[in-house]
């Protein structure tokens, strides 16, 4: 029960407490604003190019916008404990580290979410983007799917903010090379082999492609392959950014470089 | 970001005018893309055998400052705006990809729609892309480079009288500080 605890109402407290500076200014044209222009670029550059039709890319960059609260907030919200001088309280009190850890991510898939599904909204509205009703249940599944995984990554490299210095350069460095390599503008199979291999290690690489096929029809049966190929590429991340936190926690207790910045 | 580094006050307060302690911030901020420009360049020939070859290499020359110019002081412009603005940071995170959309840098602007147009003919990238563009594919460039400093020329005007308004709008709100 005090796992349970700790995992929701401290993950929606930390959210609070580390973000208690957002407000509708800062929230609207960041993680509204910005990745609604973000949508419309690449969706006009698509048109322009004529590589694929306008629904790959309304699609493609609907999933990938969720990136900026996955990867961007997930990294700060593990990295900016340090930076904010709280982390040292924080790995003193006894609580379950697991739920501790994950509790953190619940805000980031939420905001995820509310932002692909934003950005699907206003692609309907000003794009001409209009799938099959029946594809948006489906289609929740698949954001969900992919935003959870994303969120993972972003966790994974929050991580590594334990100890890196320079956080943003990571999240900088995540949120493009997602762009390039997750197929949300550049059709996977143009790819050197390489870059194939790397995106199919990457969130969202599934995701997207399991929208692409729902929104032109395809069951969620059809797709579930998909999706459980962008879960496991998911728990993977979590298993690993799990595995870090620990790691880090342990090796600046004994160096006492939890304050470090 | 002189407002969150706790620098404005002592800014405005020196006896220099803002805007000349404004003007060079913005442009060698912008000058900064020179660095993006030539690594485009460089990686464009090494990865993908990209030739770069000018049709007015001197007026090319001419075209690429220009157009950083026309850059920095639409930048000022809206830094004398932000004065008053506690959230600047997450308006500029806005501004990129419609500045890359409006002005035609990677999608011609007949494609989008027929309002966005004169829009962007009031924008000084527009005119320092089609520069920078003609000088290096060929056509006219000279009338995009004037119009391009003509523009940052509006633009500095507007920002010395904006940037009057706005401090002592801000000077009388105490709204100066961010920390």
């Amino acid at each position: 029960m005090t796992a349970l605890r700790i995992f929701f109402i401290g993950g929606g407290i930390s959210y609070r407490a580390l973000f208690n500076w957002i407000s509708p200014w800062h929230y609207i044209p960041t993680m509204l604003g910005g990745t609604l222009f973000v949508l419309i670029f690449f969706t006009y550059l698509g048109r322009f190019t004529d590589v694929e039709d306008e629904a790959f890319f309304v699609v493609g960059n609907a999933v990938y916008i969720s990136s900026i609260s996955c990867v961007y907030g997930s990294i700060m919200a593990i990295a900016n404990e340090r930076f904010f001088g709280t982390l040292s309280p924080l790995l003193a009190t006894p609580a379950n580290r697991l739920a501790l850890f994950a509790g953190r991510a619940l805000p980031y898939i939420a905001n995820g979410i509310l932002v692909s599904a934003f950005g699907f909204a206003m692609s309907w509205l000003l794009l001409d983007f209009d799938p099959p009703v029946s594809s948006l249940g489906p289609l929740a599944l698949v954001v969900t799917a992919g935003v959870v995984s994303c969120t993972a990554f972003g966790m994974f490299l929050g991580s590594i903010g334990l100890r890196a210095r320079d956080v943003f350069f990571i999240g900088n460095l995540a949120y493009y090379v997602l762009l390039l390599f997750t197929g949300a503008n550049v059709p996977l199979d143009v790819l050197p082999g390489w870059m194939q291999t790397i995106s199919s290690a990457l969130p969202l690489t599934h995701a997207i492609e399991a929208a692409r096929e729902v929104v032109a029809g395809a069951s969620f049966r059809s797709v579930a392959g998909l999706v459980g190929d962008e879960l496991v590429v998911g728990a993977c991340y979590a298993v690993a950014a799990y595995a870090l936190f620990r790691l880090f926690e342990a090796e600046a207790r004994r160096r006492a470089t939890l304050e470090r910045v | 970001m002189a407002a969150l580094a706790g620098t404005l006050e002592l800014l405005i307060a020196a006896p220099v005018p803002f805007i000349v302690v404004l003007v060079p911030l913005t442009l060698a901020t912008a000058a900064y893309g020179l660095v993006s420009l030539v690594s485009t360049l460089v990686w464009g020939r090494v990865l993908f055998g990209i030739r770069l070859e000018l049709v007015h290499p001197f007026l090319f020359v001419i075209a690429v400052p220009s157009a950083v110019i026309g850059l920095g002081l639409l930048g000022l412009l809206l830094a004398s705006t932000f004065v008053l603005y506690r959230n600047a940071n997450a308006l500029s995170n806005l501004l990129g990809e419609p500045v890359w959309l409006i002005t035609g840098m990677l999608v011609p602007i007949s494609l989008l729609p027929g309002w966005v147009t004169p829009i962007s003919w009031v924008l000084a990238p527009t005119w320092g892309v089609r520069a920078i563009r003609e000088a290096a594919l060929g056509g006219d460039p000279l009338p995009a480079i004037l119009m391009c400093l003509g523009l940052g020329l509006v633009y500095t005007l507007l920002a010395a009288l904006c940037l009057r308004h706005f401090e002592r709008l801000a000077r009388a709100r105490a709204t100066l500080a961010l920390t």
